[in-house]
């Protein structure tokens, strides 16, 4: 599962592209994985011997979802080995990495669901580009669907700004007159 | 008149100048007989016996033309006034029958400047009465024809009047038309973006109670697609 070839960024910078879609929660992932290191290295537990290990006891002495759970269980499958001296400047590097990557903003009326995030992040990293990151803004204004911003344009795909829409609800209203 | 006057003044004067000449004649004598007296008393005596009967006869004969001449012209005075006085009747009756004549006449005058007159002032007001029927004639014939022609002015100028008013109201009316299906096409407009409103409000606050996330997530997905058929990624 894990390629020992491959540099500890790169295999982090996969690991977070793999496991989040929104730049919000590329920087969680980053959170906790620099939570998890930390607690790995700097916690002075000499019974820490490996990172599953720290992994698990991170996992008892915090409160994390399921989703956070599932998530650093996968970054214990990684095996990978970073030095004390090194965990913050691939963090750092790791951040850098995702704000470089091209954002995709998508205007939604309600937030959506993991499932909802990853199918829509898919589609952007199939359809656009390959490490597209989305960022959701809440605005009730797009509703019945959302307003795009991507490379500096934007254009309303709410479902109100569909003129075919628009007359639809008008003419089943007159219905009523 | 004047005649007889004239003739008595020259025999008057012919008398005059004989005693006149007979004077100077004898006084020149005596002068002549002074010197001579010597010679002949009887011839003196007798010449002047002579002249005497001379001057006598001379002064008698002066006094019969004297008389002759004023009985002459006496009777030159009564005939003059006789004939005057014949001329005077001649003349009364001439001016008498003139004036008769001219009284005739002047009444004949008189009559016919009356009649001419009369005539005239006929005529006159004939002419006066012709002049006003054919004026009046004239007048409503003229009224006549300007009551056409104004009857024709008036009713071509009310037809194009009638006319730009028809013009006028259809395009009021077209206006007014346009106006107030302008003014409810925009007012259809606002209600339909009120309504759209309402709804997108209404679906706003109820959205999240009514949409499911799978389809909240699909309607973002074919919104997606949608941008990605419309070539908004470029």
């Amino acid at each position: 599962m894990t390629n020992q070839n491959e540099s500890p960024n790169s295999t982090l910078l996969s690991f977070v592209l793999q496991h989040s879609y929104t730049r919000n929660g590329a920087n969680q992932v980053i959170d906790l994985i620099q939570r998890v290191f930390e607690h790995y290295l700097f916690s002075g537990n000499p019974s820490l011997t490996s990172l599953k290990k720290a992994i698990i006891q991170f996992s008892e002495k915090n409160i994390l979802s399921k989703s956070e759970k599932l998530l650093i269980i996968k970054l214990g499958d990684l095996n990978i080995t970073i030095g004390s001296s090194q965990l913050y400047s691939i963090i750092e590097t790791i951040q850098s990495a995702i704000k470089e990557y091209p954002l995709l903003i998508i205007y939604v009326p309600s937030a959506l669901e993991a499932d909802g995030i990853y199918k829509i992040g898919l589609w952007a990293r199939k359809n656009l580009h390959q490490n597209t990151m989305l960022s959701f803004i809440i605005d009730p204004l797009y509703c019945g669907g959302c307003g795009i911003s991507w490379q500096g344009k934007f254009k309303d795909y709410s479902y109100f700004q569909n003129p075919n829409n628009k007359l639809f609800i008008i003419n089943e209203l007159r219905k009523y007159n | 008149m004047e005649l007889p006057i004239i003739i008595y003044t020259l025999v008057g004067f012919s008398l005059i100048l004989i005693i006149g000449i007979i004077v100077s004649v004898l006084r020149e004598s005596p002068s002549h007989l002074e010197s001579n007296v010597n010679n002949t008393d009887d011839v003196t005596s007798n010449a002047q016996e002579k002249s005497n009967t001379i001057i006598h006869r001379a002064i008698q004969q002066a006094r019969e033309v004297l008389i002759k001449a004023e009985l002459s012209g006496i009777k030159e005075i009564v005939r003059s006034k006789h004939d005057t006085g014949k001329l005077e009747l001649v003349f009364e009756e001439h001016l008498k029958k003139l004036i008769e004549e001219s009284s005739e006449h002047l009444e004949k005058t008189s009559y016919q400047i009356e009649n001419h007159y009369i005539s005239l002032f006929q005529n006159t007001e004939a002419f006066v009465n012709k002049q006003i029927q054919d004026n009046q004639q004239r007048i409503l014939n003229q009224l006549d024809l300007v009551t056409k022609e104004s009857e024709k002015t008036i009713s071509t100028a009310s037809e194009a009047a009638r006319l730009e008013l028809i013009r006028r109201m259809d395009a009021e009316l077209n206006a007014s038309k346009k106006l107030i299906q302008d003014y409810q096409r925009k007012r259809m407009e606002v209600i339909d973006r009120e309504i759209v409103e309402i709804v997108a409000q209404t679906v706003k606050h109820t959205l999240g109670k009514t949409l499911s996330k799978e389809d909240h997530a699909d309607l973002i997905y074919q919104s997606l697609e949608r941008a990605k058929q419309d070539g908004f990624f470029g």
